[in-house]
């Protein structure tokens, strides 16, 4: 039967071209904006390493010189440093608060700064890593760990701070930077050094952690700056307070007090509370911000759009084939093929066009993307490190994927695109059918 | 004489918004099993709406189709309906209705695939059938590469590869010149006089509908004899 349908579609080539065209073309296109959209979707579908829901970050601000507010008196470093110590003892003494952590200026999640730095191993042997550095204060018990609740790559437990990470330069890092520099993860006690110059004892290894849900978690550490934090003119945007309410408390409730009586209240000195974000609105602004959401948006309208060609020049095509060929879907019933039969035939029409012009499609792409370098470097830059246990990352599985996507796309629509009009034409009577011609 | 085929009471109105056409009007009918019947009519007189009917190709508007003792018509499923047709009908058309675009091996070998027949027997039993209408040599052949009186073999050999007991045909020479009109009857008479197959008739040709076994006259959608 497959033969014969081929055979049958090779001799009706004329009246198949213009869609077998329209599908390369659009197999090409989708290809090309599938990429980019299902690569944005698999990063965000990777665990973030944290817990979003529960973190909230404080907002603070200063009355600037011009504020009829402004107190010079009080614009002094010591006086705005205990001022800011008394912030985050109103903070961490709500009741609804579990546990939070004084960031040093833009080194937490999502805040769309960047502060890297280079970890060598305990040996002259091991390469040194890149990473992004998370910098904290642990005053008045700030806890990074516990208030992200990182989770321990060896046992999956929410982690703390060691008891001596105060008095000792102890650092957390990724289980990839443990890999990269010992080959394995389980070493907790091994020394690094940053930078080649501080020698760091590391305290714990976490799971990958995502700094924006829209990336892939990159190699990281997590170290003190300092044990306490220092007055300044800036303390509030130097020092971001984040922090995670306890479980079981009523979000919207615990936002509606908060804004309510603690944010009015909020004043020391110069410094004033302007409100808390959810630490998911915040991603999601920084996603906005960062044009990841745009990029997602994009393409996936673009992919709509393509998809939208072929489900109407599938219909559109279909629909002129099957009117043309009304009489030979009465003959066939005629001859005592069954409806089901019909509608199977002409789908397997369809599956048979875009198979043949999806392998058309890939073999262009495949040739494009080869020459363009993708097989050679990953799809990345070269001065990154891809961690090959993501599919998109690896050049082989990423162009099967994608490929394996757009084809299936292309199969679905097409299918959609064939029974409707062959739908229309298998209900009429065959006598109908015959009539007409 | 055993009878094949019983229409009791059919009607066949045609519907549109602004008037009805009353295409058949109360038709009592049987054909025996065997019977070469020719129906015979001015156009329009329903004679082609009837054979449809017979056919299952078209629905009654009332009345009843029996066909082998069993009653068909639209009560039956359409899996049902496409096997009966596929089983106990074989169709000659007025214009082949071949499908163009197979050969005339695929196009002859329609019904045993729908039969779900093996592609090896199928292809056998093609071979035989074609050569028995003379065109053996013709089997790769597209329909567009053939004289009508090929494509009405053709047609012939495709009504009859799946044994059907019936063979349904509407003015299966008006589209042929005389002989090769004249060689079409000779296949459908071999068929009725060696195979025993009922044959039903649409023609305009009173010569050719003389040649069988009886004659049935239309006007207006009723029978007059």
């Amino acid at each position: 039967m497959v033969m014969t349908l081929l055979r049958q579609m090779w001799n009706r080539r004329r009246q198949n071209g213009w869609i077998f065209l329209e599908l390369i073309a659009v197999g090409i296109f989708l290809w090309v904006v599938l990429d980019p959209l299902c690569v944005q979707i698999a990063n965000k579908n990777i665990d973030r390493g944290y817990e979003q829901d529960g973190l909230y970050l404080l907002n603070m601000d200063k009355y600037g010189k011009r504020s009829a507010r402004y107190s010079r008196e009080y614009d002094t470093d010591s006086i705005g440093l205990e001022n800011y110590h008394d912030i985050i003892r109103v903070i961490c003494n709500l009741p609804e608060v579990g546990s939070f952590v004084v960031n040093e200026s833009s080194t937490f999640a999502n805040s769309g700064s960047f502060y890297g730095g280079n970890l060598y191993g305990d040996s002259a042997l091991t390469k040194d890593v890149d990473i992004q550095c998370y910098w904290f204060y642990p005053v008045g018990g700030s806890d990074m760990l516990k208030t992200y609740r990182f989770r321990d790559a060896n046992t999956g437990e929410i982690m703390g701070l060691s008891p001596d990470f105060r008095s000792k330069n102890i650092v957390y890092v990724s289980e990839s930077v443990a890999r990269r520099l010992y080959g394995r993860t389980d070493v907790a006690g091994e020394k690094c050094w940053l930078g080649n110059r501080n020698c760091n004892e590391i305290g714990g290894v976490f799971r990958d952690f995502k700094d924006r849900d829209y990336n892939q978690p990159y190699p990281m550490m997590v170290a003190k700056m300092g044990s306490t934090i220092r007055g300044s003119k800036t303390m509030h945007w130097r020092y971001s307070i984040v922090f995670r309410v306890k479980d079981g408390v009523d979000a919207d409730g615990f936002e509606h007090r908060f804004n309510e009586e603690v944010k009015p209240a909020l004043v020391r000195g110069n410094y004033y509370c302007t409100g808390i974000s959810r630490l998911g609105e915040y991603a999601r602004n920084m996603a906005e911000m960062t044009g990841d959401l745009n990029v997602v948006r994009k393409n996936t309208i673009f992919a709509m759009f393509g998809l939208c060609c072929v489900f109407l020049g599938m219909v559109g095509t279909f629909w002129v084939q099957v009117n043309a060929r009304r009489q030979e879907i009465g003959v066939m019933r005629s001859l005592g093929a069954s409806k089901y039969r019909i509608m199977a035939q002409f789908i397997m029409e369809a599956l048979i066009l875009v198979t043949v012009t999806s392998v058309i499609a890939i073999a262009v792409m495949g040739y494009y993307v080869h020459a363009e370098g993708f097989f050679a470097k990953g799809g990345m830059q070269s001065g990154e490190m891809p961690d090959m246990q993501y599919w998109q990352n690896n050049p082989l599985p990423h162009f099967m994927i994608i490929s394996l996507v757009m084809y299936l796309s292309l199969l679905v629509i097409s299918i959609i695109g064939t029974c409707i009009p062959v739908g229309r034409a298998i209900r009429e009577l065959p006598a109908d059918a015959l009539r007409e011609e | 004489m055993e009878k094949i085929i019983k229409l009791n009471g059919i009607n066949k109105v045609y519907r549109t918004n602004e008037i009805e056409t009353q295409a058949l009007e109360n038709v009592n009918l049987e054909v025996g099993k065997g019977e070469f019947v020719s129906i015979m009519g001015p156009s329009g007189c329903g004679k082609s709406t009837l054979l449809n009917i017979i056919g299952l190709l078209d629905a009654p508007s009332s009345g009843k189709i029996e066909i082998n003792g069993d009653e068909i018509g639209t009560h039956m499923s359409d899996r049902a309906l496409a096997r009966f047709r596929n089983q106990t009908l074989g169709f000659v058309f007025q214009s082949f209705h071949l499908i163009p675009s197979l050969n005339v091996m695929d196009n002859v070998q329609l019904p045993l695939v729908y039969r779900g027949v093996s592609h090896r027997e199928s292809v056998e039993r093609a071979r035989i059938v074609l050569e028995r209408v003379g065109l053996s040599h013709r089997m790769r052949h597209i329909p567009s590469q053939l004289s009508g009186g090929q494509c009405q073999r053709v047609a012939i050999a495709r009504a009859i590869i799946g044994n059907p007991e019936i063979i349904l045909t509407d003015e299966p020479t008006g589209n042929l010149d005389s002989k090769m009109g004249a060689e079409v009857m000779d296949i459908l008479h071999e068929l009725n006089r060696n195979d025993g197959r009922t044959i039903v008739m649409v023609t305009h040709n009173e010569e050719q509908a003389r040649q069988t076994d009886r004659i049935v006259r239309f006007f207006d959608g009723r029978q007059v004899c």
